[in-house]
């Protein structure tokens, strides 16, 4: 499995480093530091800060590696737990590297950033740990396409049913077909929001009615079967019933396929965009330096 | 408008077969959503591809943003349509036909269900790509933000700055690269511009930054005396006093690795002009001190004076406390000097004649002293009152008083004035307290000359020692906190042997134990590198 194998790639052996990595900013700055007080201006600042500085570089090439399929210079998998190690170890050794000072300045807003990223990155490494078995139980061995390839034909199959129904019956099925909501905003795809409705003609309401997770037309159209003239239609409306509840059924699974991948992504909208606010603060708080030094 | 909409269908057997359906809309969707009229899945078919409304020309096709649409062979965005025209999208067609009467528009489709459940995703946003959260944009914007606010904004400022232009509100300044928080002084004083100390940029602050203000500080090191000692370049001011701690920073530095980096170290410069190695304050990191010895000229014993059994207050006829004769100066550190008026005379009075004298010896100086003797005795012959003024209260017995005098009146009485004064000069009166000389002279007015007496020096003038921070001490106080420093009760001879030495000291504060007692830093006692030390400002 990628998500554990992530952490425990040929035996843990960028955990290792990183503690290594860690043990040693520790030890460097536990060494005096003579009258100056302790912060980037010391020798172990400058040790720290530019091991840091450097760490920060490598680890954004990781977006660079993992888009050149043709390289060679180590597995995706490897450099991905390289990634994750070293950047947890990099929140160590940056906090020390600034002697715990902060203050309104491009200094601490460089470290705010790292931090934020890091932060990010942590929350894709728990999302990355849960989410894919969660994934892979819902889909139940289908690809997101053959889902909507499914779902594709029922409504397919539901129209052509619905039509030979009564006309009331046959607007309430396309309607909820034609205004059935999968997806759409960042805020639904993330949250599952179900917006869904269908025109059920000849009940009290004159609008659309909410068809949150299509149970409503399932209760229309299941409410008329008693109410059938013939066998016929007393068969169309129990086969339309049938067709529904698959429906049902497979927007479940959709919409939470939907959720769990929006989730899985999320985190890199803040971890993207901050890493790269970190490296020009970075790069301003180096210049800053060495101008005003 | 009213619209037919004729569906074809091939059939298993390759016939076609139709389904007519009749719509009333404003306009007609085409696209992969469930919701269009007209619902087309495929690839590069957008979820609302294009719409057709009925206008008073007849029909006209609108394709959404970036999407095309095949008209009679010919790829457009849209335009008006007519009767035959011929509609292709991906594997599905439309044709536009004549419309039956009270439609206005009437079209048949064909819609192909090769590959459509491939791109059916594609009818709906079903990933964050798709939606208004920004990745890159968000990225770029980042960046750029960044870079204007802390490097660009900044730039202009000092640019501006330098021209002596007023920096606009808005524009956020080089204060943005500060690496903290000044002394509240020179916050003040240079307004935060950080160009008044970082006059260049990629220069460390220089001297002269700091002598702008600070005009009269004259160089700890002089660059003379470190060249002659090999020490090297002269440190710049801020190689020392760090700025960017606030108020409660680095700019006076009191660490006692300051000191030690020079004074610590066998071979540095300040160990070769012949100073000892210090690195600490412990038993063989620090020198025991020698106190400056110079006599008090002063015969007194703090012994004897302790001694309740000898010595008792005049007025409460108790035991003397240190604090009957030193008070402590304003400085906290010093004394209020000892003087005969203030500290001996309540007790010790200076009469002379064996008490038959109402009068007392002026103090300080030998002369008038020597003189009042002479007149008082020259007086006591002539005045007929005389008897009666200075009645007989003889004592003890003066053979040399006792005998009659033959001479005249005046030689008389400058015998008995010769007497008294060999008596207070040389036997029991001044010389009690003080070191007197005698060179034979027949004048006494010049024979004798007594040692000036000299208190209230300081002892070990190189450091620093309040006494107010030590009154009370380890439990003690009062004579028990003067007295466990200062050994009063043994000592009878001159002050500099009651100055506590190292060992004292460190019974409190060495620092070499673990945690350290009551640590000290070099500063706490010494100043940096004093007037006339070696090495300074040479």
């Amino acid at each position: 499995m990628m998500h554990q194998s992530l952490l425990r790639f040929r035996g843990a052996r960028y955990f290792w480093w990183a503690l290594a990595l860690t043990s040693a900013a520790l030890m460097i700055y536990a060494t005096p530091v003579g009258w100056r007080p302790r912060g980037g201006g010391t020798w172990q600042g400058y040790t720290l800060g530019t091991v840091g500085a450097a760490l920060v570089v490598w680890l954004t090439l990781l977006g660079i590696r993992k888009r050149r399929y043709a390289s060679t210079l180590g597995s995706v998998q490897g450099w991905t737990s390289a990634h994750v190690m070293l950047g947890l170890s990099l929140a160590v050794i940056v906090t020390l590297h600034t002697g715990f000072q902060f203050g309104w300045n491009v200094h601490t807003l460089a470290y705010v950033f790292m931090m934020l990223v890091i932060a990010s990155g942590v929350l894709g490494l728990v999302l990355y740990m849960s989410a894919p078995r969660q994934l892979s139980e819902n889909a139940a061995g289908q690809s997101r396409q053959q889902m909507f390839g499914e779902l594709l034909a029922i409504d397919g199959t539901a129209r052509d049913v619905a039509r030979s129904c009564d006309p009331s019956v046959a607007l309430a099925v396309t309607s909820s077909i034609e205004r059935t909501a999968i997806g759409g905003g960042a805020f639904s795809q993330l949250f599952g929001t179900d917006r869904s409705f269908f025109q059920p003609s000849g009940a009290a309401v004159a609008g659309p009615a909410d068809n949150k997770d299509n149970q409503a037309v399932i209760d229309f159209v299941a409410a008329r079967v008693p109410r059938a003239a013939k066998r016929i239609e007393a068969e169309s409306l129990q086969e339309l019933v049938a067709l529904l509840c698959r429906r049902q059924a497979l927007l479940r699974r959709i919409r939470r396929d939907i959720r769990l991948q929006a989730w899985l992504k999320i985190w890199l909208y803040l971890h993207i965009p901050m890493t790269v606010g970190l490296l020009a603060a970075l790069t301003v708080h180096v210049l800053a330096t060495f101008m005003y030094w | 408008m009213h619209v037919l909409l004729r569906q074809l269908r091939k059939l298993p057997d390759g016939q076609l077969e139709y389904q007519d359906t009749e719509l009333a809309a404003d306009e007609l969707l085409i696209g992969g959503a469930p919701q269009c009229q007209i619902q087309w899945v495929g690839e590069g078919i957008a979820p609302r591809h294009a719409s057709l409304h009925y206008g008073a020309s007849g029909a006209i096709l609108k394709c959404r943003r970036g999407c095309r649409i095949r008209v009679n062979g010919q790829p457009a965005t849209g335009g008006a349509l007519r009767v035959g025209d011929e509609l292709h999208l991906g594997p599905h067609r439309l044709r536009l036909m004549s419309p039956p009467s009270g439609f206005q528009l009437a079209l048949e489709i064909e819609t192909s269900s090769t590959a459509a459940s491939l791109y059916y995703e594609g009818a709906f946003r079903t990933s964050l790509r798709q939606t208004w959260l920004p990745m890159r944009s968000a990225s770029w914007a980042l960046l750029a933000l960044t870079l204007l606010l802390t490097l660009a904004m900044p730039l202009y400022s000092v640019r501006l700055q330098r021209a002596g232009q007023p920096v606009p509100a808005a524009i956020v300044t080089d204060r943005i690269w500060t690496a903290g928080p000044l002394l509240a002084a020179h916050q003040l004083t240079t307004a935060a511009t950080c160009m008044s100390c970082h006059q260049s940029l990629f220069v460390h602050v220089e001297d002269r930054a700091c002598r702008h203000c600070h005009k009269g500080t004259v160089d700890h090191v002089g660059e003379r005396k470190l060249a002659e000692h090999g020490a090297g370049d002269k440190p710049r001011c801020a190689s020392c006093h760090l700025e960017h701690g606030g108020s409660t920073g680095h700019l006076l530095l009191a660490t006692s690795k300051l000191c030690t980096g020079c004074h610590g170290i066998p071979g540095a410069s300040a160990v070769s002009l012949g100073l000892p190695v210090i690195t600490g304050f412990a038993a063989g990191a620090h020198p025991d001190w020698q106190p400056t010895a110079a006599a008090t000229g002063l015969k007194f014993s703090h012994a004897q004076h302790l001694d309740a059994d000898r010595v008792r207050t005049l007025t409460d006829r108790r035991a003397m406390v240190c604090a009957d004769c030193h008070q402590l100066a304003a400085d906290g550190a010093h004394f209020v000097p000892i003087t005969m008026e203030r500290s001996c005379r309540s007790c010790h009075e200076l009469t002379f004649d064996d008490g038959r004298s109402q009068r007392q010896l002026p103090h300080g100086n030998a002369g008038d002293a020597i003189a009042l003797i002479q007149d008082y005795f020259a007086r006591r012959a002539v005045d007929p009152a005389a008897a009666e003024q200075w009645p007989a209260r003889r004592r003890t017995p003066d053979p040399a008083a006792g005998q009659r005098c033959e001479a005249s009146v005046f030689q008389c009485a400058t015998r008995a004035a010769a007497r008294e004064i060999l008596l207070q000069f040389e036997q029991q009166g001044c010389v009690v307290c003080h070191d007197v000389s005698s060179n034979g002279a027949a004048d006494p007015l010049k024979r004798y000359a007594i040692r000036p007496v000299s208190l209230g020096a300081d002892l070990l003038p190189a450091s620093r020692f309040k006494h107010t921070q030590h009154l009370i001490m380890a439990g003690k106080s009062g004579d028990a906190a003067c007295l466990s420093c200062h050994d009063a009760r043994q000592s009878s001879g001159a002050a500099p042997s009651m100055v506590p030495r190292l060992g004292n000291c460190l019974g409190c504060h060495d620092t070499s134990t673990q945690p350290p007692r009551v640590p000290l830093q070099c500063m706490s006692c010494h100043s940096y590198h004093p007037d006339g030390a070696p090495g300074v400002a040479g």
